[in-house]
């Protein structure tokens, strides 16, 4: 009985601090919109985050798209022999990077890369406060400092998901062309004729809120770190397994709800 | 200038500060004494409005801090300067556009008055040919003098200084009081300066305050302080 109470008492506090760790993240990201609400956007911080984000991650991105789309084609092509339609196999690698692997893949990597960065510069600017010292100079740390970084991953994303898509299409290609022998006209036809409005549709409405996932919970982890250079090391992995978690369940929730409304 | 009366605050239940009043007239140099971990960053925080007390007053310089918006805070405390106890100078500046910032924030400057600005108060912290060196290429006695000066650069009527000489070596120690004393007189600005560093601190200041418990125990000057009859303060002082 008193074990019973005591465990019931522990969920209770661990419910209750993860709902108020949920308002105060929630409140952020409303400082974060007032900020660009007001016009408060400082576009030459943008720029620079933009370029060390987009620089974090573009070589691992390329890396990644261009392995995975040969393998989806080398795997489509001994799947699609099977029922003898070689000729698919263009589209299906298409359509599985520009609906789900790109966006998916991307968030994923850009998570590791510019989420830990982001998170880990702002936890040690917290942690040695230096985010105080914007507020003592009279400068709004979440204007200074965090909504260029958000905003940055909402530009950085969207063109990463879009050269993921363009080099695993390369990697496909490579293998339907190089190995399977498939003519490079028709497999280029083949694969613009695949992929519809809706599929784009479909990868840039997942890849807004992967974007905007990742940006909050790694600035809100990084901004609201304490404890030292301990602290630092704790904000970044949390940061980073709290984006990849949200980014695969947000990814499943959205799939149903893009197909419920007709982009299929 | 800084009149704080009646001020507690406590974190989770921890009560850190219990009913502080102390008052620091235009122009002075006063010194915050205590242990460590007795509030003194605490209570220097809340005069800059970092920090809201669950009650009392502070007024600095007519301007009651805490019924300031989160706007009229930034604005209020372009008159101040804050150091802090790790200096807390942005690392992915240099020193001199570390100096800068608040000037292209909030001043009309030109590039060529912020560049002339920022020389003249590296070499009133006696760091001229620093500008282009990033804080981890800096020593900490050094650090410490340029985040002094660019806690003053936008022209600070009040100066809050959060333990300036800890982790310098007692000579580094010695310089440093003697140029915020300098400073704070050249410049007239209102001055409080927390320590456990009882030297250095008599020798710089106009007034004095222990805080122990989350009280102020005595204040005065180093005679008045000396004569205490509160046996925390004889303590304190005898240990030094
Ligand atoms: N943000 C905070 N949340 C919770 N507790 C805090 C916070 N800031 C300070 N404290 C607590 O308040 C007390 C006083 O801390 P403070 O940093 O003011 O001490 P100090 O006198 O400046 O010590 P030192 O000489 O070591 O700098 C400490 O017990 C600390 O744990
Ligand atoms: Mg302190």
């Amino acid at each position: 009985m008193g074990i019973l109470l005591r465990y019931n008492y522990i969920m209770f506090t661990v419910l209750a601090d993860m709902i108020a760790a949920l308002g105060r993240s929630a409140l952020f990201l409303g400082d974060v919109f007032l900020v660009v609400l007001r016009g408060r956007v400082r576009w030459g911080e943008v720029f620079k985050e933009l370029h060390v984000q987009g620089v974090q991650s573009l070589g691992i991105v390329m890396l990644a798209s261009l392995a995975s789309g040969a393998v989806l084609a080398m795997q489509g092509r001994v799947m699609m022999e099977r029922f003898g339609a070689k000729e698919f196999i263009a589209q299906m690698v298409a359509l599985s990077l520009v609906r789900e692997l790109s966006p998916v893949f991307t968030a994923l990597v850009f998570s590791g890369k510019s989420g830990a960065g982001i998170a880990s510069e702002l936890a040690t600017m917290t942690v040695n406060s230096q985010v105080q010292a914007t507020r003592t100079l009279g400068v709004d740390p979440v204007e200074f400092l965090v909504v260029p970084r958000m905003l940055a991953c909402l530009i950085a994303l969207p063109i990463l998901v879009v050269v993921s898509g363009l080099t695993g299409i390369l990697g496909g290609y490579m293998i339907g062309v190089g190995e399977a022998n498939i003519p490079s006209s028709f497999y280029m036809a083949q694969t613009i004729a695949a992929v519809g409005y809706p599929d784009f549709f479909c990868g840039f409405v997942k890849m807004f809120f992967f974007a905007l996932l990742i940006g909050w919970v790694c600035c809100y982890k990084g901004f609201s770190t304490s404890g030292g250079s301990l602290g630092v090391g704790r904000a970044t992995t949390q940061a980073v397994a709290l984006s990849y978690i949200l980014v695969i369940v947000s990814n499943t929730i959205l799939t149903k709800f893009i197909i419920a409304i007709g982009g299929n | 200038m800084i009149t704080i009366s009646g001020v507690s605050k406590s974190f989770n239940g921890n009560l850190v500060l219990d009913g502080i009043s102390l008052h620091v007239p235009a122009g002075e140099l006063a010194v915050l004494m205590g242990l460590s971990g007795t509030g003194k960053s605490v209570l220097l925080q809340h005069m800059i409005g970092l920090i809201a007390p669950d009650a009392g007053s502070i007024r600095v310089d007519g301007t009651e801090v805490i019924e300031l918006s989160e706007r009229q805070l930034l604005l209020f405390r372009r008159k101040m300067g804050y150091l802090f106890q790790d200096n807390a100078l942005y690392d992915f500046m240099t020193a001199g556009e570390n100096l800068a910032f608040p000037l292209k924030e909030h001043t009309q400057l030109s590039a060529a008055d912020i560049h002339t600005k920022v020389g003249r108060y590296l070499k009133m912290v006696d760091m001229q040919g620093v500008e282009n060196k990033f804080p981890a290429e800096l020593s900490g006695g050094m650090r410490k003098r340029v985040a002094l000066a660019r806690a003053l650069i936008m022209d600070a009527k009040v100066l809050l200084c959060d333990e300036p000489t800890s982790g310098l070596d007692p000579i580094r120690s010695r310089d440093i009081s003697k140029l915020i004393r300098d400073l704070s007189k050249k410049t007239g600005c209102t001055t409080i300066v927390t320590t456990h560093d009882m030297m250095n601190a008599f020798r710089i200041a106009d007034r004095a305050f222990v805080l122990d418990k989350g009280k102020i125990v005595a204040q005065g000057t180093e005679k008045e302080l000396k004569a205490s009859a509160e046996l925390f303060v004889q303590e304190f002082l005898q240990d030094q």
